[in-house]
């Protein structure tokens, strides 16, 4: 059916109604024509036999009087006679139609009758009895002639009537039976056509009905009805492309989502590179400034080392020559008076004191020029196979018993947390032994200050190394629970001369030398995090 | 027996500084101290003035003009047996001081304590020709 519009359907089942009634309407029409046809001959029979009837009674009527006429020859008689044919006339014309060979016959013989009679009249009016019997028996003939006609008009049209009315009531018993098949039949045709037109409109409706629905719920992988060339069809066809342009939003929605997935990933990865460029631009600024800094370092050094040492040669010099001079004057002075000779004696304390100064602090410049030329200095250190673990083990030992020999009351805990399965690596073992002692002086100078200023019994100074291998790198970590370093100051950290501790206790180029090494010498990386009031943790990261 | 001991150094003050580390060998007569501040005074004819002519040579290897190390090779093309003590601030440049026959490397700042040991141990040397 679904090649059929479900309009053309409608209209076809309409139609088919609509004929089914025209048809059956004609057929009771002309059932109920041929009925009221049926009465109207039946009635026409009915007043045939009336007719019959009366031509009867008329023709009792002619025949008396003809008789009575043609004996008494009474004028009024023979009016009599002549009415009652005139009436039997009629009645005769009336039947004529239905019985025109009986009509003929009884107007034959009636005409025959009629001149009998004027003979017998004559005859009787001649006195001739006798003829006028004779003709008169004659007559009778006639009479019964006419008599027995009129009777079997009458049985005939009777018959005929009857006949007639028993057709009428089978024909009528058929129709009604036929009607009441017809109706039936054209009841259950046209119940079963509804049926199927109905059901072949509903079931794809309904199947249609529910692809809908289900794609309204999203389910895209619902089977549709298979296009057709009816309206369902077209609109199953008009789902399937809406089904299909849903899939299709569904997988740019998809494609969408990927590609802001994608540009999201691309922009991360721009910014991570952003961050890691603008890291790596700090880190070369900052080099570039310890370079920098390096240099004029060298350049200072340098510079001052010549006239340094003729400071402190000649300071060691004027000592030996004030004690020659002491010597050699002794005499003199002895020989002056108390005063002036406690005065001569405390003027040469005094200057033996000054130069005790001056060799005293050209020394500490001289240190922290060696410093500042090591510095400089730059890769020189020979690179080795190393175990790592055992260098950091050796440092710790050589900074914790140096700072012991510094200071007995000297105590902290030293926690190792070293990776065993730490592989050698290749190193300038001198140069990072000096970075280790640096930042274990450094975590013992922060660990120790912060329990003196803390004065808690309970706080346990402490200072952890770890070791860790990366595999391309190796980690090593110093941690200290000491004072801590101000977020302020961190920058200036590695820079040559910075130094928080009081004068003369550092030259401010521990941790610029141990920058140096690392970064430069070993082309690793050294980072610091710390909480002021908490700890410090340096971490170093050496490639292999 | 007396020794010269000619020092080149262009630092004026290290005359003064040697003259004064030197002072008690000096009264002594063990060493007679000469300076010159460029190498191009030490090579002008130091024969005819230097006595006593047993001879050593310090030079600094840093000086502006001819330095010192040119002057080690001029002196040993001219007197190869005169030996030479150079003084430097680094240790950089000890290996060409070595190839072109150097006694005696000495760094800077000098210890005079060690510089005497060193001084003593040299061989007799040579009187320039």
């Amino acid at each position: 059916m679904p090649f059929v519009s479900i309009r053309s359907r409608l209209i076809f089942l309409a139609a088919l109604l609509l004929a089914i009634l025209a048809v059956a309407s004609a057929l009771l029409s002309g059932q109920l024509i041929r009925a009221s046809d049926d009465l109207a001959e039946q009635a026409k029979l009915v007043s045939i036999v009336k007719n019959a009837n009366s031509a009867s009674k008329h023709f009792g009527d002619l025949k008396y009087w003809i008789t009575d006429s043609a004996k008494t020859l009474f004028v009024r008689s023979q009016q009599n006679a002549d009415a009652a044919k005139a009436r039997l006339d009629l009645d005769l014309k009336a039947i004529a139609p239905v019985d025109p060979a009986g009509v003929a016959a009884i107007g034959g013989e009636v005409d025959t009758l009629t001149e009998l009679a004027r003979k017998a009249a004559e005859a009787y009016s001649s006195d001739d009895s006798a003829g006028g019997n004779a003709l008169m028996q004659q007559a009778q003939t006639h009479i019964l002639n006419v008599d027995r006609e009129i009777e079997q008009i009458v049985d005939r049209s009777e018959q005929h009537a009857l006949a007639r009315r028993d057709a009428s009531m089978r024909q009528a018993e058929t129709a009604v039976n036929v009607s009441v098949a017809g109706g039936i039949i054209t009841l259950v045709v046209a119940l079963s056509l509804t049926a199927l037109i109905v059901r072949s409109i509903n079931a794809p409706l309904r199947r249609l009905e529910h692809s809908m629905a289900a794609i309204t719920r999203g389910e895209l992988d619902a089977t549709i009805p298979p296009p057709g060339r009816d309206e369902i069809g077209a609109m199953a066809s008009t789902l399937g492309m809406l089904r299909d342009s849903l899939i299709e939003r569904d997988r740019l929605e998809r494609d969408r989502q990927r590609a802001e997935a994608e540009i999201r990933a691309a922009r991360d990865a721009a910014e991570a590179a952003l961050t890691e460029l603008k890291a790596a631009q700090a880190n070369l600024i900052q080099a570039e400034k310890m370079a920098s800094l390096g240099q004029l370092t060298a350049g200072i050094a340098h510079e001052i080392k010549n006239p340094l040492n003729f400071v402190n040669n000649f300071a060691a010099l004027s000592t030996e020559l004030l004690d020659e001079l002491k010597q050699t004057t002794g005499s003199v002075v002895a020989a002056l008076d108390s005063d002036g000779r406690a005065e001569a004696e405390e003027v040469m304390a005094t200057l033996t004191g000054n130069l005790q100064k001056i060799i005293e602090h050209g020394n500490r410049a001289d240190n922290i020029v060696k410093s500042m030329l090591e510095h400089s200095r730059g890769v020189t250190g020979e690179r080795r196979e190393v175990d790592l673990n055992g260098l950091v083990e050796e440092a710790l030992n050589l900074a914790y018993h140096g700072a012991r020999a510094q200071d007995q009351s000297f105590n902290i805990t030293l926690e190792r947390e070293f990776d065993g399965e730490l592989r050698g690596m290749e190193l300038a073992p001198q140069e990072m032994t000096r970075v280790f002692l640096n930042l274990f002086g450094n975590g013992f100078y922060a660990a120790t200050k912060r329990a003196r200023e803390n004065g808690d019994a309970s706080f346990r100074p402490t200072l952890t190394v770890a070791t860790r291998d990366l595999g391309e790198a190796v980690e090593v970590r110093v941690r200290d629970n000491g004072t801590g370093i101000p977020p302020e100051i961190r920058d200036k950290l590695f820079q040559p001369f910075f130094t928080t501790k009081p004068t003369g206790k550092g030259t401010g180029l521990g941790l610029s030398i141990s920058y140096d090494i690392i970064t430069q010498q070993h082309g690793g990386t050294i980072e610091v995090d710390s909480e002021p009031g908490a700890f410090t943790e340096f971490t170093i990261r050496l490639p292999r | 027996m007396s020794v010269s001991i000619l020092v080149v150094d262009d630092e004026p003050d290290v005359a003064e500084l040697f003259r004064q580390r030197f002072r008690r060998e000096a009264r002594q007569g063990a060493y007679v101290l000469h300076f010159y501040y460029s190498a191009e005074g030490a090579l002008a004819k130091p024969d005819d003035r230097i006595r006593p002519e047993l001879i050593r040579i310090l030079s600094d290897i840093n000086m502006p003009g001819m330095d010192g190390l040119a002057l080690l090779r001029e002196i040993k093309r001219r007197w190869p047996d005169l030996p030479v003590m150079m003084v430097t601030g680094g240790d950089e440049r000890r290996r060409s001081a070595d190839e072109y026959g150097a006694a005696a490397f000495i760094t800077k700042p000098v210890d005079f304590n060690l510089l005497k040991e060193q001084l003593r141990q040299l061989p007799s040397g040579a009187r320039p020709q």
